[in-house]
């Protein structure tokens, strides 16, 4: 009985890995890490628009609200994107190395199961992923959003009046970032 | 005058002869312009030239004349002055310069020169550097002064820049002083600085600034999905 239950048990640990490793849904966790880096990429360009383009602070504190909560909210689904598209990518190219590194480790342990061992390796694999998709997904599509904001606003906007300038630029870099996350190459 | 009435005859046969060719080429249904000229032709033409010749001349006897007669004396000092504004930009905020030049064309040397220019309120200027009352004891005939003067716009819109006032006495022995304007530069916007920094700044430590905010962002995602990379793509090189 106890071993039939740990055995379910783990088969729904295992449900979980592989329903994790396939779905777009992320953890609470990695979803505040990818708002908080969002929220933080869409302030930025507040001061570039406050110092550069000489726009009033409070005047404009609606307009940066509304700018940076919707920039906000489509830099973060860009991250998602991205770090689905990236995990599997990077999950077959890590295989070998992560499976080498725990069979290497788990060489010694004669008590694990080679069912263990290969949920063990599945679950690291899972780990390096995730860990490599989200931080690569962050700073690509940081690095994306800023360039393609600059360009917006200091090149293609240029002679365009500073708050339209504003929403214009932040909406396209954003918009522009979010689309781009959605291909699947 | 014979060698001018022969230089004239020349001038006339030789223009005859081009009236004459232009006369050929040009066609009949051409519009006016060139109508008018084909018929008013050489004999009307010249005289017209004479005539104005003959007013210019007229005029020009009539100014020596004018300048003659409403000349003080000659050896009175007569000055000419002006003003203008050196900048290209006129901001709000930022240093404005104007400058005086003070010529005298008389024979003699102008006495006891005093400019004065009230043309720029304390409330729109600020003075930055020189005075906008000067005084010379004398200039000297057929030379000239120059005066600058640094103002500081305090606000933004257009102002009229009016003439300064100079005065001076003609002669040495003159009891009573002689006024002038300098010349006016006429009405100036002055730009907002927001929109002139908009504009023209580099903002180099605005800029700094923002890379320096980007950096953590770009630098430390990057770092973390290096270390791991590197963690793991090292047995590659290895297997081939």
């Amino acid at each position: 009985m106890s071993s039939k239950s740990a055995k379910n048990k783990q088969l729904t640990k295992e449900e979980e890995l592989l329903l994790q490793d396939f779905s777009r849904n992320v953890s609470t966790k990695s979803s505040a890490l990818f708002y908080g880096n969002a929220l933080i990429v869409s302030a930025i360009p507040i001061w570039l628009f406050w110092r550069i383009h000489q726009m009033d602070l409070y005047q404009s504190g609606i307009l940066f609200a509304v700018g940076t909560i919707i920039s906000t909210y489509l830099v973060a689904l860009a991250y998602k994107n991205v770090k689905f598209v990236l995990k599997h990518k990077i999950a077959l190219k890590r295989e070998d190395a992560v499976s080498r590194e725990m069979t290497k480790k788990f060489a010694d342990d004669k008590k694990m199961t080679k069912k263990e061992k290969d949920e063990r390796i599945l679950w690291k694999k899972n780990e390096v992923a995730d860990y490599e998709a989200t931080t690569f997904s962050i700073f690509y599509n940081n690095a994306l959003y800023l360039a393609l904001l600059i360009v917006c606003s200091f090149y293609v906007l240029r002679s365009v009046g500073p708050t339209f300038n504003y929403l214009a630029s932040v909406g396209l870099a954003a918009g522009l970032l979010a689309l781009f996350s959605t291909s699947t190459k | 005058m014979e060698k001018k009435d022969m230089v004239t005859q020349k001038y006339d046969e030789a223009h005859k002869e081009k009236t004459k060719t232009a006369a050929t080429r040009i066609p009949t249904y051409l519009p006016s312009p060139y109508y008018a000229q084909k018929h008013i032709g050489k004999d009307k033409i010249f005289p017209l030239i004479s005539q104005c010749s003959m007013k210019l001349w007229v005029a020009a006897i009539l100014l020596s004349f004018t300048c003659y007669t409403f000349g003080d004396e000659e050896n009175s000092a007569r000055l000419l002055a002006s003003k203008n504004i050196l900048n290209q930009y006129l901001v709000e905020g930022r240093d404005l310069t104007v400058e005086y030049k003070i010529f005298n064309i008389g024979a003699s040397a102008a006495l006891d020169v005093a400019l004065r220019d009230e043309g720029f309120p304390e409330a729109d200027f600020e003075v930055v550097r020189g005075n906008l009352e000067v005084k010379w004891d004398r200039i000297a005939p057929a030379s000239n002064v120059t005066h600058v003067v640094v103002v500081k716009p305090l606000q933004y819109g257009y102002f009229n820049f009016s003439s300064g006032v100079v005065s001076y006495k003609e002669t040495e022995g003159a009891t009573e002083s002689t006024f002038g304007y300098t010349s006016a530069p006429g009405e100036g916007g002055i730009v907002n600085s927001k929109d002139f920094d908009r504009k023209f700044s580099p903002h180099v430590l605005d800029w700094s600034v923002f890379a320096v905010m980007t950096l953590p962002s770009l630098v430390i995602p990057f770092l973390l999905f290096y270390r791991s990379k590197s963690r793991y793509d090292q047995p590659k090189p290895k297997k081939n």
